[in-house]
C-alpha cells in the first residue's frame, strides 16, 4: 500500500479501516483478507496460494474470483498503486 | 445536544454521511458519538495576511496557547477514545516549534496526521524531519496561479514561489499534497489555471498522480452550483475549470453556505465528524463556533478528556 494510505483496526468502531488524506474507507471482510498480506514483497501468486491455503482451496484457483468488488476497486483507486505497478 | 462520554444513549449516524458504514452496532463509537477527525489549530500566529481568514476576528496570544506537554496529553486522549486522523493548523501550524514532536507524538498513538499550511516557512530539512516522524498528508494553501495575484491576497511577497517550491518538495517525498485555494471576485478569472497548477504540481513519482485534491471554497461568485458539475454558471472561467476537472480524480468545491437554502450540516452534524481544538484548548464544533454569539454556544477550556464535555449548544 502506499504511504498515504494506512491499514488499521479501529477498536472504537470494531471495524477495519484504510485511513487516506481526509478520507476513511471500510474495506470489505475479504478485502481485509487480501491487504494484511500486500506488505510490499510478497507476490500475488504468493498472496493466492496464502490465501488458498487459508480457506483450503487448490492453488490453481486464480486471483481474480477470490477478489471481492471492493478489492477490485482499491487499485483504480490508487490506495494499492504499488502493487499495481508491480503486477502489470 | 452533542454527546459526551457519560451519556449511554446512541448517537444517532445520518445513513447518508458514512459513519452508519464505520460504526458497528453497539461499538463504542456509535454509542458515544466519537468524530473522525480533530482540527488542531496549534497556533492563530500566521505570516500571511489573507483577508478572508477563518480564524476569529479576536486571535488568541502566544502566550495562551497550550504547552508541547498538553497538546501531547490532548493527541494521546483523542486517540484513546477513537479519533482517527488529526488535522495540524493554524493560524500557521510551522510557526510552532514542537511541530515535529507533536506530528512524531500523533504517529506514536495511531492517529493519520495532516498538515494544513500556507507554506512559507518550511525549509526543506524541517519537511524532511516532519515526513520522518510520520506525516501522512500536506495541504498547502495558494491565493492564485502566479505570484502577483497571490502575493497581494497573501500580503507576503514571494510567498506564492515558496509554495510552489515546498509543494515540489511534498511531492519528491513522495507525501500525498493537497492544494487548497480560496476563490473569490480578485483570483476567480483564474480558477481554470489553479485547477492546472495542482495537476502540474503532482507530477511525482508514477503511481501517485492521483493524491493532489484541489479544494476551492468560492466567495461571492455570481452562480455556482456545488453538486452539478454540468452547471457551474455563467462565467467561461467556471466552465473552463469543469473539463480541467474531468481530466483529475478528485477535485472538490465547497460553497459557502450564503449560496444555499440552508446552511450545510456542519461536517456531519456538529461534532459528529469532525470537532475543533483552538490553539488556547477550547473545543469547538467548527473554526466559526467561537466568534457566532447568536448561535449562543458556550465552549468550556479544555482541562482533560476524562472529563471530554464537547462545547453545549
Amino acid at each position: 500500500m502506499p504511504r498515504h494510505a494506512k491499514l488499521k483496526f479501529d477498536e472504537t468502531r470494531q471495524v477495519w479501516v484504510i485511513l487516506a488524506p481526509e478520507r476513511v474507507l471500510a474495506p470489505d471482510e475479504i478485502a481485509v483478507e487480501v491487504l494484511q498480506l500486500c506488505d510490499g514483497v510478497r507476490s500475488v501468486a504468493q498472496m493466492v496460494d496464502q490465501l488458498a491455503a487459508k480457506i483450503r482451496r487448490r492453488p490453481r484457483m486464480r486471483s481474480r474470483p477470490m477478489l471481492s468488488p471492493c478489492c477490485r476497486t482499491l487499485p483504480t483507486r490508487d490506495f494499492l498503486t504499488e502493487a499495481r505497478e508491480k503486477t502489470s | 445536544m452533542s454527546p459526551t462520554l457519560t451519556d449511554a444513549g446512541v448517537a444517532a449516524s445520518d445513513p447518508s454521511d458514512g459513519l452508519a458504514v464505520l460504526e458497528q452496532r453497539g461499538s463504542t463509537a456509535e454509542t458515544f458519538g466519537i468524530p473522525l477527525a480533530v482540527l488542531a489549530e496549534l497556533t492563530h500566529r500566521c505570516p500571511l495576511q489573507c483577508p478572508y481568514c477563518s480564524n476569529p476576528v479576536e486571535l488568541e496570544r502566544g502566550s495562551s496557547e497550550l504547552t508541547t506537554a498538553e497538546w501531547k496529553k490532548v493527541l494521546s486522549e483523542l486517540a484513546e477514545i477513537g479519533v482517527l486522523q488529526i488535522h495540524f493548523s493554524g493560524g500557521e501550524p510551522t510557526a510552532r516549534k514542537d511541530l515535529v514532536e507533536l506530528v512524531q507524538h500523533a504517529s506514536d498513538v495511531g492517529l493519520y496526521s495532516n498538515l494544513i499550511t500556507s507554506a512559507v516557512l518550511l525549509t526543506r530539512e524541517k519537511l524532511v524531519a516532519l515526513a520522518d516522524a510520520g506525516l501522512c498528508h500536506v495541504q498547502i494553501s495558494f491565493q492564485g496561479n502566479e505570484p502577483v495575484v497571490a502575493d497581494r491576497v497573501a500580503g507576503l511577497k514571494h510567498s506564492h514561489d515558496k509554495k510552489i517550491e515546498v509543494a515540489k518538495w511534498t511531492r519528491e517525498l513522495d507525501l500525498p499534497l493537497t492544494v487548497n485555494a480560496v476563490m473569490h471576485r480578485q483570483n476567480l478569472h483564474q480558477l481554470a489555471d489553479i485547477i492546472q497548477m495542482a495537476v502540474d504540481l503532482d507530477a511525482g513519482p508514477a503511481g501517485s498522480r492521483q493524491c493532489a485534491i484541489l479544494r476551492l471554497g468560492v466567495e461571492k461568485p455570481r452562480r455556482v452550483d456545488a453538486d452539478d458539475g454540468a452547471d457551474r454558471g455563467d462565467q467561461p472561467a467556471c466552465r473552463g475549470s469543469a473539463s480541467a476537472a474531468e481530466r483529475h480524480p478528485r477535485h472538490r468545491y465547497v460553497v459557502p453556505d450564503y449560496y444555499a437554502l440552508r446552511p450545510k450540516k456542519c461536517m456531519g452534524g456538529w461534532g459528529r465528524q469532525f470537532f475543533n481544538i483552538s490553539p488556547a484548548g477550547k473545543i469547538l464544533p467548527c473554526h466559526a463556533a467561537e466568534t457566532n454569539h447568536r448561535a449562543r454556544i458556550r465552549v468550556r477550556a479544555l482541562q482533560s478528556f476524562d472529563r471530554l464535555d464537547l462545547a453545549e449548544l
